[in-house]
């Protein structure tokens, strides 16, 4: 077999009038112009902008959201640090650790008590 | 690829910028080139159920972009770009559907024989799966080439690529067809 015994033939068919009936077949598959026209207005104009306000508004409401948990974390925190040391609780330690003020000097300064 | 053409192109270019008459121009268009068109897409997919599908995307792509054609370029050349382009597009979306490079040999061959619109023998079978078995653009650049004699400038405002590049795609491609068939025989 050699390459240019290949040329001139063909091989491969079309169904019956194929040609001839593809133009009309093809002008019928057409959009209108006017209906193509109403679709660019509508792709063109809205989308653009509607996607940068969902950008934004999607960047706000994240600020939003994380301002307000980390706002509520802060709260919860200084407010178990509070039940924690207050109270009863900084009373029975006072109470059962008799520290003098000697003690306590030697505590903060790191000299051994004698 | 004007020598062929029967349509004039000035008067045609000036129709599709008159609305009331583009869809009447588009028509004449669609007439003088879905023949050329066909056959080079079909060279390329091989099945005739692709190639129409093809077509027909081919001139709806170039009928919603028809405010864009200025006439800077050819309507022909404008038209094959759109062509290879879905081509390009359908053939590497169906890398592992349809035939491949990677199909056993023979396989693209016993395929097309049993398809209903292939009337060639085992010869014109195998001689189509070596073209199949190019890469997409070789396998573009022989079709155009070897089967449309169309020239390697025009090739080359149509892929966008140097005539030399071109030229080497081509003898490559003879190469690589010439050793597949020897290796049949």
């Amino acid at each position: 077999m050699k390459i240019e015994d290949f040329k001139n033939r063909q091989p491969f068919t079309v169904p019956e009038n194929y040609f001839e009936q593809f133009t009309g077949n093809m002008m019928n598959m057409l959009p209108k112009e006017g209906v193509k026209e109403q679709k660019k207005h509508r792709t063109i104009a809205l989308p653009r902008i509607a996607r940068y306000i969902s950008y934004a508004a999607i960047f706000i409401m994240v600020f939003a959201i994380g301002h307000t948990l980390y706002t509520l974390n802060e709260k919860a925190n200084h407010a178990t640090a509070e039940e924690h040391y207050e109270g009863e609780y900084i009373d029975e330690m006072l109470n059962n650790y008799p520290i003098d003020d000697y003690t306590f000097y030697c505590y903060l300064t790191g000299n051994e008590i004698n | 690829m004007s020598d062929n053409s029967s349509i004039n192109e000035q008067e045609i270019t000036a129709l599709l910028a008159d609305k009331n008459r583009r869809e009447a121009a588009f028509s004449a268009i669609i007439k003088q080139y879905s023949e050329p068109l066909y056959w080079h897409i079909r060279r390329m997919v091989l099945s005739h159920d692709d190639a129409n599908d093809l077509l027909q995307n081919t001139f709806l792509k170039a009928w919603s972009n028809i405010d864009k054609f200025r006439g800077e370029s050819q309507i022909s050349t404008w038209l094959y770009r759109i062509a290879v382009n879905e081509t390009l597009t359908f053939l590497g979306k169906n890398k592992g559907e349809t035939v491949s490079i990677d199909s056993p040999e023979g396989e693209i061959a016993n395929r097309l024989e049993s398809d209903t619109y292939f009337c060639g023998d085992t010869a014109d079978a195998l001689f189509n799966e070596a073209i199949s078995r190019l890469p997409h653009k070789q396998r573009l650049v022989f079709t155009m080439k070897y089967f449309q004699e169309m020239k390697y400038e025009d090739m080359s405002q149509i892929l966008d690529t140097s005539v030399g590049a071109l030229k080497a795609s081509y003898h490559l491609a003879v190469k690589k067809i010439e050793n597949f068939l020897e290796e049949q025989d």
